[in-house]
């Protein structure tokens, strides 16, 4: 019994990485995806906020849902996650003006990210508050994973550096594509193809491992 | 009022209250509510004061003398696809000018430089706010590219009134460009442009 | 056994594959010869380069994805050599390096090989080259003086011991805004090859005995460089305040000649029908001018024909194939199709 609570509440927070990775297996959110990923810092601040935005939103909805009439949940999940953008938007002005000037637009664009609508269509409104944050931290933080390692990728492809430190010989061979448009597009095709290659070979694996056993 | 009519009056307030819409309006209402409160309440808190942030930032910018009065920009909402954001006058009469060029390669926050001018000639051109492409189009905000502007005249660089034709063969200042980060040269360039604008038309009040 | 996807024009030849791009490495290799005498040994080596790394990039694919070996049909010998041939003459040696595997198997092999590429490997490839290290892209060298002798000429690019200089296409974009063509450019120069630009593209008389050589052997269609020459001398007549005087500098200098004989007529990447065709090469004309007048670059000629690529299949669409083609009634169109299918 105490083991099939366990599962509910870390299963949904396992999920997040692999099974429901929002970038690279749900293709969700991909506006951030592509335009905040040309360095590593924009890609996990970016990545953190939408966790923090997406573990909130998660809780309230889960809690509400069954106080808001499913005909106005929309606009009511609207009003939510935009409350807590806000916040982090203001949080972020105070505390690293930098960062939140380099993201710009795009963090009020976490209020249409469709990951967090996706999630709280598809499981905060039909399960357990604890759960549903497990989910919004495991999607969060799945969310973060991947744009970091985009941004990871195209900021050592394209500007020879590694979390803003240059790194000596290369910064003068960076290929400058990779932080232009073209090269997220090209960067992102990459990933998702390395990333569902790498899990169906584990999966294959494990399959494989089941059948010895 | 009679007392078949309070009865209906109150049946129907019963029936409102237990109908969708009234109830879908209810929540959506309490939960702008808590909303506002929530932001309301965080907002105290992370209330930036960005006059004194703007000071101190010109301070360091130009420290040999003391920033004294901030100049009314309002009057410059458009010079060349720029804005003067906040100008000031330091005591000894320079002025010390923050300036936003729209055209940038993110052009969402543009590039946003402070000058300083003093007696007609550029002081001091340095990187306030802007997010260019890193590795390509801050290659445009680095110091030794902003430097090219240093000791130009200001006068060699503003907008003249638009009666005056410029003859394009005319080349009062070499600006050098920055091979594949055009448009962020150009932002700049406008930039200190609009400042220089801006001090012309200013010292000739 | 190798089947060819290509448009029309061979059918009921004894032409193959290989046979094809044997006639396009012998007349790509009249520009070859003209841009190593104009720049040196070191320009032979970076298209050599070029299209040795392109095999070993089609060989490494092959061998990667377990399928067999497609190099005999020489095809990435072609697209190696383009691409070197549209670099300068003074670029570092990763640069083709890395230029060919991109076109290779970027560009050409993950989308199914020869004659599925959705467009021209070479001009992608140089796209990218120019958008990633476009500081190495657009430093030109001069062509040689060979008054100091002719080997010490020959190999200045291997000690670095050249001069750099303006293309006459910066020239000409600058001078755009007053319509007075420099005396930089002079109309000889660019015919034979005596300015600064890419290792291919300079020597204009020699990538026309390449376009002969072409035509005679009829490797490629007619239609596709003239109505894309003729697209860029109107567009170049309309767009530059000088008018009649830009339109011979326009087509002869960069890469505009080269693109016209070797890049546009690719078979894969080109429509099927000649009013397709028309079409097609007119826009990449339109467009290489534009880009050429208005854009951030000096040179517009690949991106316009990578642009025009991508609208390729739908060119095809519009237009249907004429040959053994029958009006279609709608019931039997259906009927028909769920036969193929």
């Amino acid at each position: 019994m105490k083991n099939e609570k366990f599962r509910a509440v870390i299963e949904p927070f396992a999920n997040g990485f692999v099974k429901n990775n929002p970038t690279f297996r749900l293709v969700l959110g991909t506006c951030p995806t592509l335009a905040v990923t040309t360095s590593a810092m924009n890609g996990i601040t970016m990545g953190l906020a939408t966790t923090f935005v997406l573990m909130c939103s998660n809780l309230l909805i889960s809690l509400l849902r069954n106080i808001i009439p499913s005909k106005v949940r929309i606009p009511a999940y609207i009003l939510i996650i935009a409350t807590f953008v806000t916040v982090v938007d203001m949080t972020m002005k105070k505390f690293i003006p930098d960062l939140h000037a380099t993201l710009g637009l795009y963090i009020p664009l976490i209020v249409v990210n469709c990951i967090i609508m996706a999630r709280a269509e598809s499981f905060a409104n039909q399960n357990m508050p604890l759960p549903s944050v497990m989910d919004g931290l495991g999607v969060g933080l799945g969310f973060t994973l991947s744009i970091t390692l985009i941004s990871i990728v195209r900021e050592f492809l394209g500007a020879g550096a590694f979390f803003g430190m240059t790194i000596p010989g290369l910064s003068d061979f960076a290929m400058s594509i990779f932080i232009m448009p073209a090269g997220a597009f090209l960067v992102f095709g990459f990933m998702i193809v390395c990333f569902n290659a790498a899990v169906k070979a584990f999966e294959k694996r494990r399959a494989q491992g089941g059948q010895a056993k | 009022m009679d007392n078949t009519q309070k009865l209906a009056f109150k049946e129907s307030l019963k029936k409102m209250w237990k109908s969708d819409a009234f109830k879908a309006i209810a929540v959506l209402c309490i939960i702008a509510l808590m909303s506002a409160l929530i932001l309301s309440v965080v907002h105290r808190y992370t209330i930036v004061d960005e006059e004194a942030v703007l000071r101190e930032k010109v301070g360091e910018v130009y420290p040999s003398s003391p920033v004294t009065t901030s100049v009314d920009v309002s009057s410059y909402r458009n010079i060349d696809n720029s804005v003067i954001l906040n100008a000031f006058v330091a005591e000894d009469g320079a002025y010390i000018i923050l300036s936003k060029s729209k055209k940038a390669y993110n052009s969402g926050t543009g590039i946003t430089l402070i000058v300083v001018i003093k007696e007609g000639i550029i002081l001091c051109v340095q990187n306030y706010l802007s997010s260019e492409t890193p590795g390509l189009g801050t290659r445009a905000l680095k110091e030794s590219y902003l430097s090219q502007y240093v000791g130009v005249e200001a006068n060699a660089l503003a907008v003249r009134d638009q009666v005056e034709i410029r003859d394009p063969n005319e080349q009062t200042v070499k600006i050098e460009y920055i091979g594949g980060a055009t448009k962020s040269s150009t932002g700049v360039r406008i930039s200190v442009t609009a400042a220089a604008t801006f001090y012309i038309r200013e010292a000739a009040k | 056994m190798k089947l060819l996807v290509s448009s029309s024009p061979h059918i009921g030849t004894k032409l193959t594959t290989q046979k094809i791009m044997i006639h396009m490495i012998i007349a790509l290799s009249f520009p070859l010869v003209a841009g190593v005498v104009i720049f040196g040994l070191y320009a032979l080596t970076v298209v050599f380069v070029a299209a040795a790394s392109a095999v070993l990039a089609e060989m490494l694919y092959n061998k990667l994805t377990k399928t067999p070996f497609t190099i005999k049909d020489c095809s990435a010998v072609v697209t190696g050599m383009i691409l070197g041939l549209n670099l300068p003459p003074n670029v570092p040696l990763y640069v083709p390096v890395v230029g060919s595997v991109f076109a290779i198997m970027l560009v050409k092999m993950l989308f199914g090989g020869i004659g599925k590429n959705f467009a021209n490997p070479a001009a992608t490839a140089r796209v990218f080259l120019l958008l990633s290290w476009t500081g190495v892209m657009r430093s030109y060298m001069q062509p040689l003086d060979y008054s100091q002798g002719v080997w010490k000429a020959l190999v200045s690019g291997f000690t670095k011991q050249y001069i750099t200089s303006a293309t006459p296409l910066a020239d000409i974009k600058s001078s755009a805004v007053t319509g007075v063509l420099p005396d930089s450019i002079r109309l000889l120069d660019l015919f034979l090859g005596r300015t600064g630009g890419s290792i291919g593209e300079v020597c204009a008389i020699a990538i026309l005995l390449g376009f002969i050589y072409l035509l005679i052997f009829r490797i490629i269609d007619w239609k596709l460089p003239v109505s894309y020459l003729a697209a860029s001398a109107l567009s170049a007549l309309v767009l530059y305040r000088g008018g009649w005087t830009y339109i011979l500098p326009t087509l002869l200098s960069g890469g505009l000649l080269f693109g016209a004989v070797y890049m546009v007529t690719d078979y894969s990447t080109s429509p099927n029908t000649a009013a397709g065709k028309v079409i097609f090469a007119a826009g990449a004309g339109i467009l290489t001018v534009l880009f050429r007048r208005f854009s951030g670059f000096d040179e517009g000629a690949s991106i316009a024909i990578l642009l025009m690529n991508l609208i390729v299949p739908l060119l095809d669409k519009w237009i249907p194939k004429p040959f053994g083609y029958r009006k279609p009634v709608k019931p039997e169109k259906t009927a028909k199709e769920a036969k193929n299918g």
